[in-house]
């Protein structure tokens, strides 16, 4: 889920109000998508170098921290390395403390590459910390998504990166609320029902009632993909 | 009346009909469940109200306890240890005892579970000191702990668990002890992980570290876990139960460039934050990144701030000074401490010294702590992993590049090298860049050993 830095939102007496992305973000972002996809195969360092910059449009602030973050949990890093970066690590410290006064960096790599079995330095010095989060390699997703369906992705992350820093939220439901009811008691919540038109739903953690506490937010998030599931609903959350 | 544990609460259940709950300390009316609720480490105080009281209750809550952990040995304790335990029993058993790193607060710990002779639940902040505690545990009382945390989930009548999965899991575990141990303690008293301690039942709780807080944290503490009973510093004990120590400043120049930059930062910085100031009596920092974030011109400020910073972690200057010093040592085991993992890796690059750090893994952690045990490795580099609570083998020399988190981290940092052994002296070196923000902050830390 979103940091709370990266949430695209502003409060309005004292309501949250979200930005979602529209089809009129589609073209930034379908340059993002474009832009984060030119690095696959690359350091991720280098990306997240290149997305400090300013992209080559206009790009909505808080928005455009938003979609990057969701995006590059699509572009996957990989480890990439000759020798397994652990086993580097060890033949080439214990080594060099094992090395006499005066020895050289590169005399002190070739003991470590022949007590690792491998010939000449077998590309150590770079295998020593490719598994660092900034030196692995980014490798795009199966299927590229559209701009249409990374905005989705986007919104969702809004919506449930709110909804985990709630501490009640408030379901009216249309449509039968059984199935709810039961994901919220499934995830130790409690949940009581108010007789309305159409019914709704008040569903929060027992502590709540003493703290603002965000114990229950990541099961309030959880619960956002099963009320698609009903025929409409109309949520508020309370932080 | 029933007292029952509701996930992380109390719940009065048949309260009979005319008696006024609501007067009680903490009571909120539930109608969710149309009963009332208390926090759970209410637990006792609520039970001996109701006593006092006269209303018969059935106290349901403390039904789940579990027995108390078996000890096969007597936990051997220093007279000073003697001394924080006996402090902690004559508190009523609640209290922080602050003991220096390396002074066996762990000891004192299990000594504490083996005297109350009640089910036991141990807090650590990481996974890695789960593990240790485990360890631990092992040795010194032939109990095999349950662990609550990396992905397990066993509960025993000594159970350890890491600070997130208490958070995450008290609301279910939290009426089975009737003793909460919470290791470096200082890390709760103001935040959300509070509520892990207020979700517990326990009565008898103790709160250990090296470093307790300063208001408002430690009166949220002192509520949440006790005030602190028994207190020792570096100084009381170096030279007996801690090893001797030495402790160099080594002061370093900026290059010209490097002092160009560094003084054109602050003055960005100093500007707005002056002006900041003379607006803002009182004010603290808090305050001022609140406000800054808010503009343009704050927002440099800040930026300004984090580059000095930067810079001053790993000049050339302390570059060369690291580089003589690791050479003058290189037959001493050495921890080298540094202000973030990406100096730690440039130091692990140029002078191949292993780094530890958040993103090494847990068994090649432990394989390097290993290593570096068995004399295979000379040097360890690292920003905040071997800062506190780690058991990290023996070492002569600790040399203090940068810090980042001021005397706390300080203190924690110096009691690394002060595991005692006959005839050894410990040598610590803090390298201070001249006329910057440094040498204010290293005559701080230096107070907070002495003190």
């Amino acid at each position: 889920l979103l940091p709370e830095k990266v949430i695209p939102a502003r409060i309005e007496r004292g309501v949250v109000v979200p930005f979602f992305l529209t089809t009129q973000d589609h073209p930034w972002l379908a340059i993002l998508i474009e832009e984060i996809d030119r690095f696959s195969g690359r350091p991720r360092r280098e990306l997240w170098e290149r997305l400090r910059a300013p992209l080559p449009c206009a790009v909505p602030f808080f928005k455009g921290r938003a979609a990057t973050a969701v995006l590059l949990r699509l572009w996957r890093a990989v480890e990439e390395a000759a020798v397994a970066p652990p086993a580097a690590r060890e033949a080439v410290f214990v080594a060099a403390a094992a090395a006499p006064a005066g020895a050289t960096r590169a005399g002190i790599f070739a003991e470590a590459a022949a007590a690792l079995g491998v010939g000449g330095d077998a590309g150590l010095e770079g295998a020593l910390f490719a598994d660092l989060p900034g030196e692995r390699i980014v490798r795009a997703p199966s299927v590229v998504p559209p701009a249409a369906e990374a905005a989705l992705r986007v919104n969702l992350a809004i919506a449930r990166s709110l909804l985990q820093r709630a501490s009640i939220i408030s379901i009216q439901l249309e449509g039968a609320a059984r199935p709810v009811v039961r994901q919220a008691q499934w995830r130790g919540l409690l949940c009581t029902l108010r007789a309305a038109e159409p019914p709704e739903l008040e569903v929060s953690g027992p502590f709540a009632l003493f703290r603002r506490t965000v114990l229950y937010g990541r099961a309030l998030g959880e619960m956002l993909p099963f009320l698609a599931r009903t025929g409409r609903y109309q949520l508020r959350a309370r932080c | 009346m029933r007292l029952v544990f509701d996930r992380g609460t109390l719940i009065l259940r048949e309260a009979p009909p005319g008696l006024d709950l609501a007067r009680l300390p903490e009571a909120r009316w539930d109608p969710r469940v149309s009963a009332f609720r208390f926090p759970a480490c209410t637990l006792e105080a609520l039970a001996g109200r109701l006593r006092r009281m006269g209303v018969p209750f059935s106290d349901e809550a403390s039904a789940g306890r579990m027995g108390r952990p078996a000890f096969r040995t007597p936990v051997g304790l220093r007279p000073y240890q003697r001394a924080a335990l006996a402090a902690w029993e004559m508190a009523g058993g609640r209290g922080l005892v602050v003991l220096p790193t390396g002074a066996g607060k762990t000891r004192v710990a299990f000594a504490a579970i083996a005297q109350a002779r009640v089910a036991a639940l141990c807090l650590v902040p990481t996974r890695v000191l789960v593990q240790q505690w485990q360890n631990v545990a092992r040795e010194l009382t032939g109990v095999d702990p349950g662990i609550f945390g990396d992905g397990e989930r066993a509960v025993r009548p000594l159970t350890i668990a890491t600070f997130e999965s208490a958070w995450r899991y008290m609301d279910r575990i939290g009426d089975r002890f009737g003793l909460l141990v919470v290791d470096e303690v200082h890390h709760f008293g103001g935040g959300v992980r509070d509520e892990s301690l207020e979700m517990c039942t326990a009565g008898l709780r103790l709160g250990l570290t090296a470093t307790p807080p300063a208001p408002p944290g430690s009166v949220r503490l002192a509520e949440l876990v006790g005030k602190t009973v028994y207190e020792l510093s570096v100084a009381d004990l170096a030279g007996s139960f801690l090893a001797p120590f030495d402790h160099l400043v080594v002061h370093v120049e900026l290059e010209p460039d490097e002092r160009a930059e560094y003084d054109r930062l602050r003055a960005l910085f100093r500007e707005v934050f002056d002006q900041f100031r003379r607006f803002h009596l009182g004010a603290g920092w808090e305050d001022f990144i609140q406000e800054a974030g808010r503009t343009d011109e704050g927002r440099r400020a800040i930026a300004a701030f984090h580059g000095a910073r930067k810079l001053l972690a790993f000049p050339r200057g302390k570059r060369q000074a690291l580089a003589r010093l690791l050479a003058t040592h290189a037959d001493a085991r050495t921890l080298v401490f540094v202000a973030d993992n990406h100096t730690a890796y440039g130091v692990a690059r140029e002078h191949l010294v292993m780094p530890l750090t958040c993103d090494i893994g847990r068994a090649e952690r432990e394989r390097a702590l290993a290593l570096f045990r068995e004399g295979k490795l000379r040097a360890l580099v690292s920003a905040q992993v071997l800062n506190e609570g780690l058991d990290v083998p023996d070492a002569e020399v600790g040399i203090v590049v940068a810090g980042r988190r001021g005397e706390r981290e300080h203190v924690q940092r110096i009691g690394r090298v002060l595991r005692p052994r006959p005839g050894k002296r410990a040598l610590v070196y803090e390298l201070v860049v001249r006329g910057t923000s440094e040498v204010r902050e290293a005559a701080r830390r230096r107070r907070a050993i002495a003190a």
